[in-house]
């Protein structure tokens, strides 16, 4: 090739590349640089006008803080944001260094979710991530002497209430879609499948089968639950209607199979069992088909929780001592701790694929507690509202 | 016969033995019961298998209504040791006892609740407790016992009979209790 063809062809893709620029400046008017884990975008907010403006600053720091992506400045930083806020509604700017505007967030309605709204709006638009600000986490306590089930907002407040059973409720799982809650109660003095709306708690039971009925997970479309069952002797998992029947079984072993959790894809099924002598974590096609063991070691590994966004599994590990929360990627590498310090159990994944939350006994006391994967720093999320177990985190 | 079959019998016999020495020298239970054959497992279990408790399970019935309540201490608990679901051989006379009232009580039914220490992770306990009374339920169909008189329920670590968080505790809380319905 000689030189005269070789800068024709540098001056065509030269004029394809800036066409390129030029159209994707027309496709969007402000696009940010793609974040990476460890990234920290700096961002002003003073406190937002109206009646209602400090109490939604201090909500919406909270939010962009816990997203793990912001810090709060009072000088300088990447962005600023101004705006008012009413006990109904919320009008913000997002304002560049430069001074103009990258983004108007906004919100109405309930107070707390409206500030959540334009918060998320913040998070997507500034990182391209999905925010979790507008999430909820379901969880079980023993506050009022009998174990129950609980849900709020990701961040803690608004705690609801949703059975009084009066016996045992535990493993609840939320749908990916955040409106239904699959769990466990004993008020039939067996354990039993129930499936409740959210937040309109409406339920109905959708496997009382003789023996054990527990564990439920929602397939990623909701039509489906994969849970353990003991009816044919022996506890086995297995994958049925979300609403009750057409049951498929998937394991036959001696042993027990525990906490399944589906693949982002719902071609998998995770789960855990001790078909090798000890408690370890399996993967099996969910139509059907044979197992294989995905982690052989430490001794006991069990909960695990697969990410529909960054397809990581996340589970609880013990050599024999306290669990700690580990993060494997099915794909091969191998676990990895990422939290350890006092028991820590039961991990949930937020839909932002970052952070989870588990629940973790010190003292013989159990709280909920929220990890940021990436910095590995974990903050406190329920203060004496009894013992709070088996936490998991809406779909949105 | 082959070579691997003689193996198994082998491996069987001095797993029995391994089992049974450190307990009494009480002679096994009669486990074909009121004379009928051991169907459980097709492949022909033995004894020193079942000491295992990895016999193969019998499938639940209906469920057993207990709305009337239930009686939980006309019968000992049996025992296990941690993360297992073998009945020790000490525990054994307790299942001959309780076979000999309920056929002695032909129209009487029983629920096993089985139970963990709080060291275990909750479903993976639900799961343990299941297999904790579903293996003694299996040794009561074994003894002659109708499957359809003996339902089971797990209760993985939420019901200790001792809330301390020691080995002491732990040995009493792993059990599966026998419930006579009332």
């Amino acid at each position: 090739m000689n030189f005269k063809i070789k800068s024709r062809i540098f001056r065509i893709s030269r004029r394809l590349f800036s066409f390129l620029l030029v159209w994707q400046t027309f496709a969007s008017a402000y696009e940010v640089d793609v974040v990476k884990p460890g990234d920290i975008i700096s961002i002003r907010l003073p406190a937002l006008e109206g009646a209602a403006g400090s109490d939604a600053t201090k909500i919406l720091t909270h939010d962009l803080e816990r997203s793990g992506w912001f810090r709060i400045v009072s000088s300088g930083g990447d962005y600023s944001i101004q705006g008012t806020a009413s006990k109904s509604s919320i009008q913000c700017k997002v304002l560049k260094q430069d001074g103009n505007s990258v983004l108007s967030p906004s919100g109405s309605g309930n107070f707390r979710q409206m500030v959540h709204q334009a918060a998320d709006q913040i998070i997507a638009k500034l990182t391209g991530k999905k925010g979790a600000a507008q999430t909820h986490i379901a969880f079980i306590s023993d506050k009022s002497g009998k174990k129950e089930l609980y849900a709020m907002d990701y961040d803690g407040s608004s705690v609801q209430r949703f059975t009084t059973d009066n016996s045992t409720v535990v493993s609840p799982g939320f749908s990916r879609g955040g409106n239904k809650i699959a769990y466990t109660s004993y008020r039939s003095s067996y354990p039993d499948v129930y499936v409740m709306g959210y937040p309109t708690g409406g339920r109905q039971a959708v496997s009382r089968y003789p023996g054990l009925n527990s564990g439920a997970s929602f397939s990623p479309d909701g039509s489906r639950l994969a849970l353990t069952l003991s009816k044919d002797g022996n506890p086995e998992l297995y994958t049925m209607s979300a609403g009750g029947g057409g049951l498929k079984r998937l394991t036959k072993t001696s042993t027990g199979e525990s906490s399944p959790t589906w693949s982002p894809d719902s071609a998998q099924i995770a789960y855990a069992s001790d078909a090798g002598g000890r408690p370890q974590i399996y993967i099996i096609p969910s139509s059907g088909g044979n197992a294989k063991r995905l982690i052989s070691s430490p001794a006991y590994n069990t909960e695990p929780d697969w990410s529909a966004e960054s397809g990581l599994i996340a589970y609880n590990s013990s050599s024999g001592g306290d669990f700690a929360i580990s993060i494997i990627n099915p794909e091969g590498g191998g676990g990895k701790v990422v939290y350890s310090d006092g028991s820590c159990e039961d991990p949930s994944w937020a839909p932002d694929g970052r952070h989870l939350v588990f629940s973790r006994t010190l003292s013989g006391h159990t709280d909920l507690y929220i990890l940021d994967t990436v910095t590995k720093e974990a903050i406190q999320l329920t203060r004496n509202f009894g013992n709070c177990t088996q936490p998991t985190w809406s779909g949105r | 016969m082959k070579l691997q079959e003689w193996m198994k019998i082998l491996f069987a016999v001095v797993l029995g033995m391994t089992l049974a020495s450190c307990g009494s020298t009480r002679e096994k239970p009669d486990i074909t019961g009121d004379g009928t054959s051991i169907d459980a497992n097709d492949e022909g279990e033995d004894v020193a298998a079942m000491n295992e408790g990895d016999m193969a399970a019998v499938p639940e019935q209906e469920r057993i209504d207990t709305s009337g309540g239930v009686q939980d201490d006309r019968f000992d608990p049996i025992h296990f040791a941690y993360d297992s679901i073998v009945i020790p051989e000490k525990d054994r006379a307790i299942l001959n006892e309780v076979a000999h009232w309920a056929k002695g009580n032909p129209d009487r039914k029983i629920v096993i609740s089985g139970h963990c220490d709080e060291r275990g992770t909750l479903e993976y306990n639900r799961a343990l407790g299941q297999r904790r009374a579903s293996a003694v339920r299996a040794y009561l169909v074994k003894l002659g016992i109708s499957p359809k008189r003996v339902g089971t329920v797990s209760h993985s670590e939420e019901e200790p009979v001792d809330p301390d968080h020691n080995d002491e505790a732990w040995t009493k809380n792993r059990r599966a209790e026998f419930g006579i319905v009332k």
